[in-house]
């Protein structure tokens, strides 16, 4: 079966990120935990993809080939093969979540879904942070001590943060982004770190890597794709929100 | 093997400057005006330096001004700037840019029929021809005394239509987003903006040198500065409407077609954006205060426009 890319509005964006954002991508997409080939991949042995392996911008060149193996992991191997190509990352996405338990609508824009999948890994991460990590983290959303909201409160703060879309919710998908890879491929991404983003790290790092362990580790929440998909899906949120708070053309 | 098209300038030849005149353009005590230097008064003196001696050389055309600047068989060290500004002004390199903005304003016009549109496209077609025929009056440099009120009457005009164009500049990118342009539109009006924003500060520099043919040298630095200060403006739009396009493609709402554009012209944007050549141009001008002589890295710290 060829690898061929679905025309997808929402993955458009991957034809200008950087080569180690992509790499990592292709990374959870072609290996397993391991490091072992997935056997169901077609990424590395096709003639493209083969043709830039020396070139130090192979991923950035090939992002369409790496966006058609993702639509590829999300749909059915029967269906791939009868239309042709795979489903498109909304549809991949809408299905993470679902296996996830994350409730969403059904005109939910991409960006939308994105936001609730890290909604929900806070949310449950945010249960494991002790009493002053999660003062620490309002501090860092810049919610003032004197009007500090407690308990449930307090994380609606977090995810109003994430929904809004600023630099909070980069750095959110950050450490998120980054747990996956220190999971899979045993480091951390390659990301210009500021002392916002170092701090939050520091406070969510944890609790986040031991939300992500489980969703990408314990068997009733993954099968043989969705060990591929939600990384994935994870790693685009995270790609998304880079380019939306950076401005490209600088 | 290809035979590579070559157009002539001339240029100061600097070996024929005598060294105090030299010492002073470098120091800003001198400056060269239409060939001649003129002692700027900072420490006492005035009038005429000396006639500077001209020197014909030969250039490659090529795609952009600092490569012909930088190719060109100078016998002695020159500012780029000045070349820069000899190559805007003595050959066709502007008249050969100029066609193909004139086939981009005639098409986007021809989509989009919305009444400001059509009379803004003439306006864009009035400044560059007005450019073009500025250019030419200063290509007579033997019969220079004979243009003088020539040279003079078309500077006002020229400053009206580059306000009208820059507004059209301006406003026309805010069309880009909009549901109703389709993706050939978006790229039309995306090559316009380029293109004119490119040529811009060409005109600019022969504005400035209209001015110092009609010896209104004060005029002529001001030309610089305001048109430095505007077309400022008009590129911080063109970076923001960029900036825009590619959120809209970040957020899935862009679609195939305009993210393929974008890809398209990133790296000459990018160009355009951060141009040494324009940044140089609106520092020194047509012929202006030399003090970047020979010095290309000082040449480059030229204050930033944009």
């Amino acid at each position: 079966m060829t690898l061929t890319y679905r025309t997808d509005p929402d993955l458009e964006f991957l034809a200008f990120c950087d080569e180690s954002d992509l790499s990592v991508l292709a990374r959870y997409l072609t290996h397993d935990r391991d490091g072992k080939p997935r056997t169901t991949e077609q990424l590395t042995s096709h003639p493209e993809y083969l043709r830039h392996a020396r070139d130090p911008e192979r991923h950035r060149k090939c992002w369409q080939l790496i966006a058609a193996e993702l639509q590829h992991f999300g749909g059915d191997t029967i269906a791939n093969l009868l239309r042709g190509q795979g489903v498109t990352y909304n549809e991949i996405l809408r299905d993470v979540c679902s296996r996830l338990n994350v409730s969403y609508k059904k005109d939910d824009s991409t960006i939308q879904l994105e936001n609730k999948l890290l909604e929900k890994i806070i949310s449950d991460a945010w249960e494991k942070l002790s009493n002053s990590d999660q003062r620490n983290l309002l501090d860092e959303i810049g919610i003032p001590s004197d009007t500090r909201p407690l308990g449930p409160a307090a994380l609606a703060a977090i995810i109003g943060a994430i929904r809004s879309g600023g630099f909070m919710s980069y750095r959110i998908a950050v450490v998120v982004a980054n747990s996956v890879s220190r999971a899979l491929i045993g480091r951390g991404l390659t990301v210009a770190a500021n002392q916002g983003l170092v701090r939050t790290v520091a406070i969510l790092g944890g609790p986040v890597g031991w939300v992500i362990s489980a969703l990408l580790f314990i068997p009733v929440f993954t099968g043989p794709a969705y060990r591929v998909t939600i990384p994935a899906v994870l790693h685009v949120a995270y790609m998304r929100k880079r380019h939306l708070n950076n401005e490209h053309f600088s | 093997m290809i035979s590579q098209k070559m157009t002539e300038v001339w240029i100061p030849d600097w070996t024929r400057v005598r060294p105090d005149v030299l010492d002073a353009l470098k120091n800003g005590r001198a400056m060269l005006r239409e060939g001649v230097a003129y002692w700027t008064g900072v420490d006492g003196q005035r009038g005429i330096a000396q006639h500077v001696p001209l020197i014909k050389t030969q250039l490659a055309e090529g795609a952009n001004l600092l490569q012909m600047a930088g190719a060109a068989a100078v016998p002695v060290a020159a500012a780029t700037g000045v070349i820069l500004a000899a190559i805007v002004i003595q050959t066709r390199y502007i008249s050969n840019k100029l066609d193909h903005i004139q086939k981009t304003i005639d098409n986007v016009a021809k989509d989009v029929r919305a009444q400001h549109i059509l009379f803004y496209a003439d306006k864009v077609s009035e400044y560059f021809g007005a450019v073009d025929a500025a250019r030419t009056i200063l290509s007579f440099r033997d019969i220079a005394d004979e243009t003088f009120d020539v040279a003079s009457s078309l500077i006002g005009p020229l400053a009206v239509h580059r306000h009208q164009l820059l507004s059209f500049a301006d406003n026309i990118g805010l069309l880009l987003n909009q549901p109703s342009i389709s993706d050939e539109h978006f790229e039309l009006i995306l090559d316009f903006l380029h293109h004119t924003l490119d040529l811009v500060p060409k005109g600019i520099c022969i504005e400035s040198a209209l001015a110092v043919r009609a010896g209104k040298f004060g005029l002529a630095d001001r030309i610089i500065e305001a048109g430095r200060d505007r077309y400022s403006i008009a590129l911080h739009g063109y970076r923001a409407v960029l900036n825009e396009s590619f959120q809209e493609i970040v957020k899935g709402r862009a679609g195939t077609g305009r993210s393929a554009v974008i890809r398209r012209m990133e790296t000459s944007a990018r160009a355009l954006l951060e141009s040494g050549e324009n940044r140089l141009l609106l520092t020194v001008g047509a012929e202006g205060s030399l003090r970047f002589l020979g010095e290309s890295n000082e040449e480059l710290a030229a204050p930033k426009v944009g």
